[in-house]
């Protein structure tokens, strides 16, 4: 009788170390984070990994009040159509593309309202589309907000392209390959679109064709947006460096220079005339002069800078990727409240002014409102129970949301979570907006 | 020779050492993960320093982070080359007690006094049942926290340098460092190589290193098993480094390449010969390496020649014949001898 070998054991626990190693620990794929954008009556927003949709933004449900009422208060000629008990149920899943008011699909009208208790948007299109071809498409992610003019959009995608379509029907009209992936915003001007790539280059295209009119190379990937002001454009890249372009042929800007000790991260930002705001990989945000690039001053934080800040009345908000949210003086750098907030988790994402309340998302979905006089938290957290790296978008009813954040009628704030949810929260309390605090858009 | 006289003087002290340091490792590992829970103790103690280390590495390379990863893994064999050592000793002096295993096997049929009797042999050839695990386990932990590392440092994606910042201690010279160049060679460390031509060197890598570490078995079952081993072995691992970031493979690559040339101090010139790696079946006992030669005389001496120090009452109350219990180089030895 032979001796009793180990190997069967040896060769059991191999087997299930590699198949535990591939099926959970796959070679993490970008998701994208792009913010929402809305434009007249459509919300141009990322709800798939690496798919741009525009959705109808038209028919956000009635929620607070006008759920008291059995009134059209929204006009959309649906009554009650998102409020937690609007008729005998509440319709969900493919309920919500049905567009009827029948809930239980079975050829009866359940109720007056169409998909009430549904997200608050509906598809208008996907692109790539949901098609043999749309499939063979893979953007990868898309980490910049999309850019609208003259009926298209801009974005660019982590797989390198920059795509211009249709804004009415979402076909591409052109695209556009840079060297390697594209992970922030563009920047339109007459008629030409800035795209800055992690292959280091600035591109200068033109938003009509899709041609190349020029290009910059930094010698250094480029991470954050470009920003354009005046016939300026500035542009950020990881080896530290500001460069301020002739936006007509990208051609330096004589008498400029920037270089912070790391990389250069955080989108660049125009916090007034006199001043750019920069920051990255050193912990430090930077105030510079936008004629010479002399720095003013530096506020140092706890860790990376990388979600934009937001700017109202001489006082910058910034979070940074260790969860600290800072208030500080535009004129001279200094901290306005005693002490930081400390969120649960990084924040990526950047801070959001609704009303009188800084809302805050963190990076594993903890929102919380603070009083932006002192830091002071009002609500929070709310757990979306999702992971957030998007800006959170401000919805307001009656009038065109601003991307800069800063309107005062808030009603809602919109958190795109990663997987495509999204997520709809009161500011003013931080409850959930409708019948559910985050839903898929139904496609 | 008694057998006795066959223990390499001065191993037992030092088998004692390292098996101290080995349980302090094994102790301190355990205390921690208890102490601060497994998630937490594994990103605090391995993941972290680990990705401090790599990005520090790939300073010193000039930005080359393939390079990086051949100097860590050269750095951490190095590191633990005396828990390889005893790897290889173990199982060169595992092949050398076979026979008298198997007639142990034989010759107990209670499983207490066999393995009492077993134990007996562990200890006369030297051989270390937890040497042999040591640096197996040291493997598997550097690939898990290596594979997590990489996710970080060139996982190719804003999210994985989300989860850096996270990581990355607070000292200038590694943030100037990131991000980091993801390429070398043909290869992006952060994704899959999508060629198969890392995939395959990784296979064919283990493949050579399993043969060289197989045990020659009497036995038909085992043999066959071991068999198994030597083939499922890299085909795992040839599927795993088409799904993990390259990076992963290349350091796969260069330890295995490294435990080659461990293995050929260790076995000498004749475990690395062409014959051997091609030959379907388990490898015969390879003759003494500059190591053996050098140090543990008695145990070489039993590598090459294990009937001699077989006693002969053991064979003799065995009553097998001695051809059977032979490793398979014997079998041939004689053979020719016959043909002549």
């Amino acid at each position: 009788m032979g001796r009793r070998s180990p190997q069967p054991l040896l060769l059991i626990a191999a087997a299930a170390f590699a198949l535990l190693l591939i099926g959970c620990s796959r070679v993490a794929k970008p998701q994208g984070w792009a913010p929402p954008e809305l434009v007249g009556d459509t919300l141009y927003v990322s709800i798939e990994r690496g798919k741009m949709a525009a959705l109808d933004a038209n028919t956000a449900p009635e929620t607070g009040a006008d759920c008291d009422d059995a009134a059209d208060n929204d006009g959309d000629e649906v009554i009650n159509e998102g409020c937690p008990k609007a008729g005998a149920k509440s319709e969900s899943g493919s309920d919500c593309r049905n567009d009827t008011s029948d809930d239980t699909n079975d050829g009866i009208r359940d109720d007056e309202a169409v998909n009430d208790g549904c997200p608050a948007t509906i598809l208008r299109w996907i692109f790539p589309p949901d098609t043999k071809e749309g499939d063979k498409l893979d953007l990868e992610g898309i980490y910049g907000a999309p850019v609208v003019g003259d009926d298209i959009v801009y974005f660019g995608a982590h797989d390198g392209t920059l795509y211009a379509l249709d804004a009415a029907e979402g076909f591409a009209i052109w695209a556009f390959e840079t060297g390697d992936a594209i992970v922030n915003a563009l920047a339109l001007k007459d008629g030409t679109l800035f795209a800055g790539s992690t292959d280091g280059r600035l591109y200068a295209i033109d938003a009509a064709s899709g041609d190349e009119k020029g290009r910059f190379d930094t010698g250094s990937s480029i991470w954050a947006s470009p920003l354009v002001v005046g016939n300026v454009i500035y542009v950020a890249s990881m080896d530290g460096r500001l460069h301020a372009l002739d936006a007509g042929n990208l051609q330096p800007i004589d008498g400029f220079s920037f270089k912070a000790d790391a990389g250069l991260l955080m989108d660049l930002t125009l916090a007034n005339e006199d001043t750019v705001l920069a920051g990255g990989l050193d912990r430090e945000l930077f105030a510079l002069d936008p004629k010479t690039g002399e720095q003013k001053w530096s506020f140092e934080g706890g860790n990376w800078f990388w979600g934009r800040p937001i700017v109202r009345d001489g006082t910058i908000f910034i979070a940074d990727l260790d969860g600290n949210v800072n208030a500080v003086g535009l004129d001279d750098g200094r901290p306005l409240w005693t002490k930081p907030f400390k969120a649960e988790a990084a924040v990526r994402s950047r801070p959001l002014l609704a009303g009188d309340t800084l809302v805050i998302i963190d990076r594993h979905g903890n929102a919380y409102g603070l009083n932006p006089e002192d830091g002071m938290q009002k609500w929070g957290p709310t757990l979306l129970g999702k992971t957030v790296l998007s800006d959170p978008f401000l919805l307001v009813p009656e009038a065109s949301p601003s991307p800069t954040g800063t309107e005062t009628a808030a009603i809602e704030v919109l958190i795109l979570a990663q997987g495509g949810d999204l997520c709809r929260i009161d500011p003013a309390d931080g409850s959930p907006v409708g019948a559910l605090l985050c839903s898929e858009v139904p496609s | 020779m008694t057998r006795e006289a066959a223990q390499a003087p001065g191993a037992r002290p030092t088998r004692s050492v390292g098996n101290a340091v080995m349980f302090a490792i094994i102790g301190t590992v355990v205390l921690l993960f208890v102490l601060l829970g497994p998630g937490r103790a594994f990103d605090t103690f391995f993941i972290t320093p680990l990705i401090n280390a790599l990005v520090f590495l790939d300073i010193l390379v000039f930005g080359q982070f393939g390079l990086a990863i051949l100097l860590f893994t050269l750095i951490l064999r190095i590191a633990t080359i005396p828990f390889t050592i005893r790897q290889l000793q173990s199982t060169r002096a595992m092949q050398a007690a076979q026979p008298q295993m198997q007639e142990l096997q034989k010759k107990y049929k209670d499983p207490k006094r066999r393995q009492e009797e077993m134990m007996k042999l562990y200890k006369e050839h030297g051989i270390n049942p937890l040497g042999c695990a040591m640096p197996m386990v040291i493997q598997m932990g550097v690939f898990i926290a290596l594979y997590r590392a990489l996710r970080f440092v060139v996982g190719g994606s804003p999210e994985s340098l989300v989860g850096l910042s996270q990581h990355l201690y607070n000292i200038p010279i590694l943030r100037g460092a990131i991000p980091l160049d993801q390429h070398f060679l043909w290869l992006n460390l952060g994704k899959p190589d999508v060629t198969f031509v890392l995939p395959l060197i990784v296979a064919a890598s283990t493949y050579i290193q399993q043969k060289m570490s197989v045990t020659p078995n009497a036995s038909p079952q085992a043999q066959q098993q071991q068999q198994m081993m030597t083939w499922m072995m890299p085909m795992m691992l040839f599927f795993l480094t088409l799904n993990l970031p390259s990076g992963v493979g290349v350091y796969w690559v260069a330890s295995n390449v490294f435990t080659l040339f461990a293995s050929y101090y260790v076995y000498g010139r004749r475990a690395l010969s062409w014959r051997q790696i091609l030959m379907p079946g388990p490898m015969p006992a390879a003759n003494p390496g500059p190591a053996a030669k050098r140090s543990a005389q008695p145990p070489s001496k039993q590598a090459t020649r294990p009937e001699d120090d077989t006693p002969a009452t053991t064979e003799s109350e065995a009553g097998a014949p001695a051809g059977r219990v032979r490793p398979a180089y014997g079998k041939r030895r004689g053979k020719r001898k016959n043909r002549r």
